[in-house]
C-alpha cells in the first residue's frame, strides 16, 4: 500500500517539474546538433550564454549612458577651476594662492581688531571672495573667456594688496606707539 | 527563432555603441544668421535690454521705431539641435510692460562648458550641445529713447545719446559718444569711454572712465580710475582709485588710498586717509587728513580739522587754520596773511615767504616752526614756553618782558613801532621750536 | 488526452518530413519535464542541459525508429534516463547509497502529508544520495518498476526495493526537517 508519501509524489508528479531550461541555448544546441555540428555543446552554449550577456550589459549601458547624457545636463554644473581651462592657468593660480596664504598667516598674528582702518581692509578682503565665486560662475558658462579669467586674478592681486597695507598699518600702529613713548 | 532573436540583440547592442560613440564624432550643424525684430515706439519709450556675451552696437535715429538685429554664428551637435534653437531664437519676443520694451539676448537658462563639452538649456527645449556660439547685435533707437542697458562680457558702441541713460555693466567694453541727458551707471570691471557727458550719477568697482567734460558727478567706487575733463559739483566717495579732472566747481572729496588730480577747484571738502591730493588753483579747503600728501598751487585759505602724518607742500596760501595736528609737514612757499595752530605735536611748519602777515599762533608740543619774514616787519612776539628753542632777531627787539625759570620762559617783545592790529606773534607750548628768519 | 495524441501524431509526421517548427513545437511539450527529470538524475543544472539537448538531438535523428507516435514522450523519457546513466558511468560517479546508518527504524513513514510546498520536495530530492535519488525518481515519479530499475542500473532487485525505503525515508525526514524549519 502506497504511503501518503508516494501518494503525494505520485498526485503532484507534474507540480514537482519547478526548473527550466535556458530553451534558446538548449533549442540552439539542438539546431547545431542535428545539423551535425562537432563543437562542444556546453563550451557553445557558455559562450553564447557570455556572448548574450555582454549584448545585455552593452545595451544597458549605453541605454544609461543616454539617459544619463540627456538629464544629467540638467543637473547644477559642477563648478570648474582655472587649472580645468588650462593647466597654465591652474599653475599661475596656485602661485598667487601661495603668496596669500603666507600674507594672510602674517597678519593673523595682529592683535588690531578695534582699529577700524584695518577693519575695514579685512571687509575689503572678505568681498572679494564673493566677486571671486561669482566669477567663477561665469567661468562655468562660458569657459575660457579673457575677462573672466583677468577678474578672477584680480580678487587675488587685490588681496594681497590689501593684506600688505593691513601690514603697513599695523606698523604704523607699533611705530606711534613707540614715537609716544620716546615723548613723554 | 531563437538565433534570430540573438541576432537581433547583438545588433542592437552594436548599433547602440555606434549611436553613443558617434554621438561625440557626429556632423555638425552651423546656424549663420541674423534675426531681425522691429517695434514701433514713441521718442521718449523706455527700453530695457538685457545683453550677455553679445558685441552690440547702439545707433540712435529720429524715427519712431526700435530695430534690433541679432547675428547668431554657431556650430552645433545636430541639425535637430540647430533647427530648434533656430525656431527658438526665431520666436523670441521685445515684451511691452507699462512702463516700455524689454529685451532679453540671455535666452538660455543656463550654459556650461566643462571639459571641452559646451551644453546649453533652453527654456522649454532639450538640452542643446554645441563647440561654437557668438552673436552679435546692432540696434536703433529713437534719440531720446531712455535706455536701460544691462550688460555683461561685451563691447558695446554708442551713439550720441540724448534720453536718460541707466547703465548696469559687467566686464564690458563701452564706448559712448556724446550723452546729452543724465546718465546713472553701475559698473564692475568695465571701462567707459565718452566724449560729452551732463550729470552722472555712479557706482563703479574696478572701472575705468575716460570722457571729456561732465556736468556734476554723484560718485561711490573702489579700484576705479575716471579721467575727465571740466566738471561741475563733485561728490565723491572713493576707495583705493584715482581722480583726475580739469576744473570743476566744489568738490567733496571723501576717500581712502586715493589720488585726486584737479586743475582748478571751487571750495574743497576733503576727509581723506592715505590719499594724494593735487589741486592747482582752489578757493578753500577743508581738510581731515591721516597719511595724506598734498600738492597745492594757490589756495586761498586752509583749513585743517586735524591732520596726522600728512605732508603739505603748497605754494601760495592765504591762511593757514590747524585745528590739530600731529606729525604732520608743512612746507610753504608764501604764505600771505595768517598762521593758526590750535593742538599741534610733532609738526613742521616751513614758510619760505611770507606776505603782509596779520596773526602767527601756534600751541602745542615739539612744533617746529621756521619762518621767513619781512626784514622791515614790525611784530609783537609772545611766547610762553617749556623748553622752547626761540631764534628770533632779540637784539633787534624790545624785549618787555622775559622771565626764564628753568626751563620755562615768558617773553613779550616788539620789533619795531607797536601799532593796532600789527602782525603778533604767539607761541604756546612744550617743547617748541621757533626760526624767524629775517630777509 | 486524445486530442493531445492527434496533435502529437501530426507533428511527429511533420517532424519526420524535416519541418523545424514542429520539431521545436516537439521540444517544447517535453522540455520542462525531461529536464527535471535530468535534474533529479544528476543532480547538476549544466549536466541536465547537456543530457537535455543530446537526448533530443538522438530522438529527432531516430525518430523514424519509434513506431507508435503516440508513445514518442515515453520513448524521449527512456533516451534521457539512459544518456543521464551512460554519464554516470562515464565519470565514474560513485553511486552513493543510502546505508542503514542515514536510515533510522524510528523514522516511520507518517501518514498524512501536509499540503507542502512542491518545490520544497523537489529541492529535498536532490539533496538525497545519488542511487537513493535514482531509484526513487524511476520507482515514485517515473513509475518503473523494481526489476527494470535493477536492470537500467545494473543492481539486484532486492538492492533497488532497499535504496527506495531508504530514500522515501531520508526524504520524508527532509521534508519533516524543512516544515518545522519553516
Amino acid at each position: 500500500m502506497p504511503t501518503d508519501l508516494e501518494k503525494y509524489l505520485n498526485d503532484r508528479r507534474k507540480e514537482l517539474d519547478v526548473e527550466s531550461p535556458d530553451d534558446q541555448l538548449i533549442w540552439e544546441g539542438i539546431r547545431q546538433g542535428l545539423q551535425g555540428s562537432r563543437s562542444s555543446s556546453r563550451k557553445r552554449r557558455q559562450w553564447i550564454r557570455i556572448r548574450n550577456m555582454a549584448a545585455a550589459i552593452i545595451i544597458v549601458i549605453s541605454v544609461g549612458y543616454m539617459i544619463v547624457d540627456l538629464i544629467g545636463d540638467r543637473r547644477p554644473a559642477v563648478s570648474i577651476t582655472l587649472s580645468d581651462i588650462d593647466r597654465n592657468l591652474g599653475v599661475r593660480e596656485q602661485e598667487y594662492r601661495k603668496i596669500v596664504s603666507f600674507k594672510e598667516q602674517e597678519v593673523s598674528a595682529f592683535n588690531s581688531t578695534d582699529n577700524m582702518i584695518i577693519a575695514e581692509l579685512f571687509e575689503e578682503i572678505r568681498k572679494l571672495d564673493t566677486i571671486y565665486a561669482e566669477t567663477l560662475k561665469d567661468l562655468n558658462e562660458l569657459g575660457y573667456n579673457e575677462q573672466v579669467i583677468q577678474t578672477i586674478f584680480d580678487t587675488y592681486e587685490k588681496k594681497i594688496y590689501l593684506l600688505e597695507l593691513i601690514i603697513l598699518e599695523n606698523n604704523k600702529i607699533k611705530n606711534h606707539e613707540n614715537e609716544e613713548n620716546l615723548f613723554l | 527563432m531563437k538565433t534570430k532573436r540573438t541576432y537581433f540583440y547583438s545588433i542592437i547592442a552594436i548599433c547602440s555603441i555606434l549611436v553613443t560613440s558617434v554621438a561625440g564624432y557626429g556632423q555638425g550643424k552651423n546656424i549663420e544668421k541674423t534675426y531681425r525684430w522691429t517695434y514701433n515706439a514713441d521718442q521718449h519709450v523706455s527700453l530695457t535690454f538685457n545683453n550677455y556675451d553679445c558685441n552690440l552696437t547702439i545707433h540712435t535715429w529720429d524715427k519712431p521705431d526700435i530695430e534690433y538685429a541679432m547675428s547668431v554664428d554657431a556650430t552645433l551637435k545636430s541639425e535637430e539641435d540647430a533647427g530648434r534653437l533656430d525656431q527658438f531664437i526665431e520666436g523670441l519676443e521685445f515684451s511691452r510692460t507699462s512702463g516700455g520694451i524689454e529685451f532679453n539676448n540671455h535666452f538660455w537658462t543656463s550654459r556650461v562648458s566643462v571639459a571641452g563639452k559646451k551644453t546649453m538649456t533652453v527654456k522649454g527645449l532639450k538640452t542643446i550641445q554645441y563647440t561654437e556660439f557668438n552673436m552679435e547685435g546692432e540696434m536703433w533707437i529713437p534719440e531720446n529713447c531712455i535706455l536701460h542697458l544691462n550688460s555683461k562680457y561685451s563691447e558695446i558702441e554708442v551713439d550720441n545719446l540724448s534720453g536718460e541713460v541707466y547703465l548696469d555693466l559687467y566686464n564690458d567694453k563701452l564706448f559712448g559718444s556724446d550723452v546729452n541727458s543724465d546718465m546713472k551707471i553701475t559698473a564692475k570691471y568695465c571701462t567707459l569711454e565718452f566724449e560729452k557727458m551732463k550729470n552722472i550719477e555712479a557706482n563703479l568697482y574696478n572701472t575705468d572712465i575716460e570722457t571729456g567734460d561732465i556736468g556734476n558727478l554723484d560718485i561711490i567706487s573702489k579700484y576705479s580710475n575716471l579721467e575727465m575733463g571740466n566738471a561741475g559739483r563733485l561728490h565723491i566717495e572713493a576707495y583705493n582709485d584715482k581722480y583726475s579732472f580739469g576744473s570743476t566747481g566744489d568738490i567733496r572729496f571723501t576717500d581712502k588710498y586715493s589720488d585726486l588730480n584737479v586743475l582748478n577747484a571751487g571750495d574743497v571738502e576733503l576727509n581723506c586717509y592715505n590719499s594724494t591730493v593735487n589741486i592747482s588753483k582752489v578757493r578753500d579747503v577743508d581738510l581731515m587728513s591721516k597719511y595724506g600728501k598734498y600738492e597745492m598751487n594757490k589756495i586761498n585759505k586752509l583749513n585743517i580739522i586735524t591732520a596726522y602724518n600728512d605732508n603739505f607742500k603748497i605754494e601760495e596760501l592765504g591762511d593757514l587754520g590747524i585745528n590739530e595736528s600731529k606729525y604732520s609737514v608743512f612746507k610753504l612757499d608764501r604764505l600771505e596773511h595768517s598762521l593758526v595752530l590750535k593742538d599741534g605735536y610733532s609738526d613742521k611748519i616751513q614758510i619760505e615767504q611770507t606776505g603782509a602777515l596779520k596773526e602767527v599762533n601756534i600751541n602745542g608740543k615739539y612744533v617746529d616752526l621756521q619762518m621767513a619774514i619781512g626784514k622791515s616787519l614790525n611784530y609783537r612776539f609772545n611766547a610762553s614756553v617749556k623748553y622752547g628753542k626761540l631764534d628770533i632777531n632779540e637784539e633787534a627787539m624790545n624785549v618787555k618782558k622775559k622771565i626764564q625759570n628753568g626751563s620755562e620762559l615768558e617773553m613779550e617783545a616788539i620789533k619795531g613801532r607797536e601799532t593796532d592790529g600789527m602782525l603778533s606773534f604767539f607761541v604756546n607750548g612744550y617743547d617748541m621750536a621757533v626760526t624767524l628768519t629775517e630777509q | 488526452m486524445e486530442e493531445t495524441i492527434h496533435i502529437n501524431r501530426r507533428v511527429i509526421e511533420k517532424c519526420l518530413e524535416g519541418d523545424i517548427k514542429a520539431q521545436y513545437q516537439l521540444y517544447q511539450q517535453y522540455a520542462k519535464a525531461m529536464f527535471n527529470i535530468a535534474i533529479r538524475f544528476l543532480n547538476n543544472k549544466m549536466d541536465a542541459e547537456d543530457i537535455l539537448q543530446e537526448s533530443f538531438v538522438t530522438a529527432f535523428s531516430r525518430l523514424e525508429e519509434l513506431q507508435n507516435r503516440d508513445l514518442f514522450g515515453s520513448w524521449l523519457k527512456r533516451i534521457v534516463i539512459n544518456n543521464c546513466i551512460s554519464l554516470h558511468r562515464k565519470r565514474k560517479i560513485k553511486f552513493e547509497e543510502i546505508d542503514e546508518q542515514m536510515h533510522d527504524a524510528a523514522d516511520e513513514i507518517e501518514s498524512g502529508i501536509p499540503e507542502i510546498d512542491p518545490a520544497l520536495v523537489h529541492t529535498a530530492i536532490r539533496e538525497l544520495p545519488a542511487k537513493g535519488r535514482t531509484v526513487l525518481v524511476l520507482r515514485a515519479l517515473e513509475e518503473y518498476s523494481h526489476k527494470e530499475i535493477a536492470g537500467m542500473l545494473d543492481i539486484s532487485v532486492s538492492t533497488s526495493k532497499t535504496q527506495y525505503s531508504r530514500a522515501l525515508t531520508l526524504l520524508n525526514r527532509k521534508l519533516k526537517g524543512k516544515i518545522d524549519a519553516d
